[in-house]
């Protein structure tokens, strides 16, 4: 519980402030831990293969990628074998959306502990992102083999992928935020969200490559943040790649809107455990 | 705010907003709902204090307000030390889990950290009693075992004030035995403080001190525990028995107070009392009749009959009055309600609360504070000193 320097807790219809309530996570940062952890020992309790779950699905949908494209196929994408520029895209794109499915639903499903028992909701989302560095370390051990197979040579640009993690984690924070806010009371996110998110891996270069589209409307995928970090993705493991430019446009528009829709998140999660 | 108080709620409100329109006392059409209205008290450092009311009243909406799960509407709250909010037990368990990592993760919801759970890792379990099951998944734990587990949790780690939603009452004898055992230790040694919402005023009476009644979201009354409880249960008893049907249905028979030959229905424990009890000629043949004497929990008290030497059982088959003289200083504070037993040779027949009793304890006890003197007698025992 929160204290100021007497040991007496207020309560008050005021909202915190942003301050106060950056404060609270930090106080209660043990518990995005836990949950994480909680997370994924659920996941494998009782389960014969374990962890071994969270390398066969990955495994399997590389096989079928590696064989349907590379091999049937037999096509090269952007100077690089099939199959490692599809699990290179996939690895940003399936970061992001394991985000905002898990975030999204992770106000619901603690609906109980909400409430019964206090705590910062932002914690719940922010724990889900630790979870999903676990998948994504172990689709990185998918990765691995498939480059020593192939030769592939990792770029120094690998030192940079904490940015483009951060930046990743943030795009996804941005819809758990906002549907979050929204959702408690319009529970039809539920339902768009995930619409668009099958759509949007449609316009964004995870299967196939930019040039796909004409160059005349080439910027239309500058308009999808996530293009340009799956881009970037790239570029921090392939010598070869290219920058992408939009990057940059990316990051200076996330993170602001992901700032503003944390505040307004901040500021509807009081009436969570009223609605939950 | 001095540090004797450990809760200092002023102007408390809550509304919630309701998905669809009621009407409300004034018959307008109305979405909002207040569920406190307006709230203001202190609850000192180590004092117990229950909370009644009928359902919907705000009681949970109170405690959750307390326990900083859910928002005010307007006022503030000053809250001194670490609370428990036990407004469920084991809301933070997965059921995925076993016990054991149960108890680390409902430890570390309520805030503590790993190295103070350990600690206490192994007074929690000896005192769940569910050592053999500690490794097993909780979804297969009985309610019991959940339960037990839940509540060790709570006790064992070091809160300075507990908010409990009825889950006193939950678990079996000799559990509930350990638990107040356990809560006895923390009042009285361990200078904590408790907010009680609880439907056993038995368990109330025992526990707290002081008593909050809540309704409709107003607060109605903060006072002693014995007077708020006597009062509520007066409203609640008339209401539910019926005395105006009850009467019609015995209106053969009546029993009054008389106090200083004058008619009463309250008195004070040091006075004389006179129970008179009149019968008309009864339908059927009434040959035997007892009173029961029962305390505003409906528990009995004791009962009494006249002996056949003094009253002959064919006296009542006409009309007669009986008189009795109860001695002073036998019951203590609070309200008593008198039933009428009869047998009819062939039926029993129960009058049910025929007559109330207020009685009032004016004396000079040693003990100051008077709410010591529990249960429902009070007798004078002659004392002296050797």
């Amino acid at each position: 519980m929160e204290k100021n320097d007497s040991g007496v807790k207020i309560i008050s219809a005021k909202p915190d402030s942003l301050f106060e309530y950056c404060r609270k996570i930090w106080n209660y940062r043990a518990l995005i831990f836990v949950f994480a952890k909680r997370d994924l020992k659920v996941k494998y309790a009782q389960t014969i293969l374990g962890l071994g779950w969270t390398i066969l699905q990955p495994l399997t949908a590389l096989v079928v990628f590696t064989f349907f494209f590379g091999y049937i196929m037999n096509s090269n994408a952007a100077g690089l074998p099939f199959s490692i520029y599809v699990l290179s895209g996939l690895l940003g794109w399936n970061f992001f959306t394991y985000i905002v499915f898990q975030g999204m639903s992770s106000i619901q499903e603690s609906g109980i502990i909400i409430k019964k028992i206090y705590f910062p909701k932002a914690v719940l989302p922010l724990s889900k992102v630790l979870v999903a560095c676990v998948e994504l370390a172990i689709s990185f051990l998918l990765l691995i083999p498939l480059l020593l197979w192939h030769g592939q040579i990792v770029s120094w640009h690998i030192i940079f992928i904490p940015m483009v993690l951060l930046l990743n984690s943030m795009m996804a924070l941005f819809l758990v935020f906002i549907t979050g806010s929204l959702a408690y009371r319009i529970k039809d996110l539920y339902h768009l969200v995930p619409f668009l998110l099958y759509f949007g891996i449609w316009i964004t270069p995870v299967f196939f490559t930019k040039d796909i589209l004409p160059s005349e409307i080439n910027f239309i995928w500058f308009l999808n943040p996530m293009a340009a970090i799956v881009e970037a993705w790239r570029w921090c493991l392939f010598p070869a790649w290219n920058f992408n430019p939009g990057f940059f446009p990316a990051l200076f528009i996330i993170i602001p809107l992901t700032i503003t829709v944390f505040i307004f998140y901040k500021k509807s999660e009081n009436q969570f455990s009223d609605f939950a | 705010m001095s540090s004797e108080v450990a809760i200092k709620v002023e102007n408390l409100s809550k509304k919630y907003f309701l998905q669809h329109a009621v009407k409300n006392e004034q018959g307008n059409e109305t979405k909002e709902l207040l569920a406190l209205n307006n709230i203001s008290f202190e609850v000192k450092n180590r004092e117990s204090v229950g909370i009644i009311g009928p359902n919907g009243s705000g009681k949970s909406t109170l405690l959750k307000i307390l326990a900083g799960v859910t928002k005010p509407t307007s006022g503030r709250v000053e809250i001194r030390g670490r609370v428990a909010s036990i407004l469920d037990i084991g809301a933070g368990f997965h059921p995925d889990l076993s016990g054991r990592e149960n108890v680390f993760l409902n430890g570390q919801i309520l805030g503590f950290s790993k190295k103070e759970i350990e600690r206490k890792f192994d007074e929690i379990i000896a005192f769940s009693g569910i050592e053999k099951f500690i490794d097993e998944p909780v979804k297969n734990y009985s309610n019991g075992m959940y339960l037990r587990l839940a509540f060790s949790i709570m006790a064992h780690l070091d809160f300075d004030l507990y908010l409990f939603d009825e889950v006193m009452s939950v678990g079996d004898a000799e559990f509930r035995n350990k638990v107040n055992i356990l809560f006895n230790d923390f009042k009285w040694k361990q200078n904590k403080t408790f907010l009680i919402i609880s439907h056993n005023y038995r368990d109330l009476i025992f526990s707290c001190e002081k008593t909050i009644e809540l309704k409709y979201g107003n607060l109605i009354a903060y006072e002693k525990t014995e007077t708020v409880i006597n009062r509520y249960e007066e409203l609640y008893t008339n209401k539910e028995d019926n005395p105006e049907a009850y009467k019609k249905l015995f209106k053969f028979l009546k029993l009054t107070f008389y106090t200083d030959d004058k008619e009463t229905t309250s008195i004070l424990n040091t006075n004389k009392l006179i129970l008179k009890l009149e019968g008309e000629k009864i339908p059927g043949k009434l040959c035997e009749l007892a009173i029961v004497v029962k305390d505003v929990l409906n528990n009995i008290i004791f009962s009494f009959a006249p002996s056949q030497s003094e009253i002959k059982s064919k006296m009542l088959n006409d009309n007669f009055v009986m008189v009795c003289e109860i001695p002073k200083h036998l019951f203590n504070d609070g309200l008593f309600l008198f039933s009428i037993v009869g047998f009819d040779e062939e039926v029993l027949f129960i009058y049910n609360n025929a007559s109330q009793l207020k009685v009032e304890c004016k004396d000079d006890l040693l003990v100051k504070n008077i709410s010591q003197i529990k249960g429902a007698i009070r007798p004078f025992f002659k004392w002296r000193v050797e």
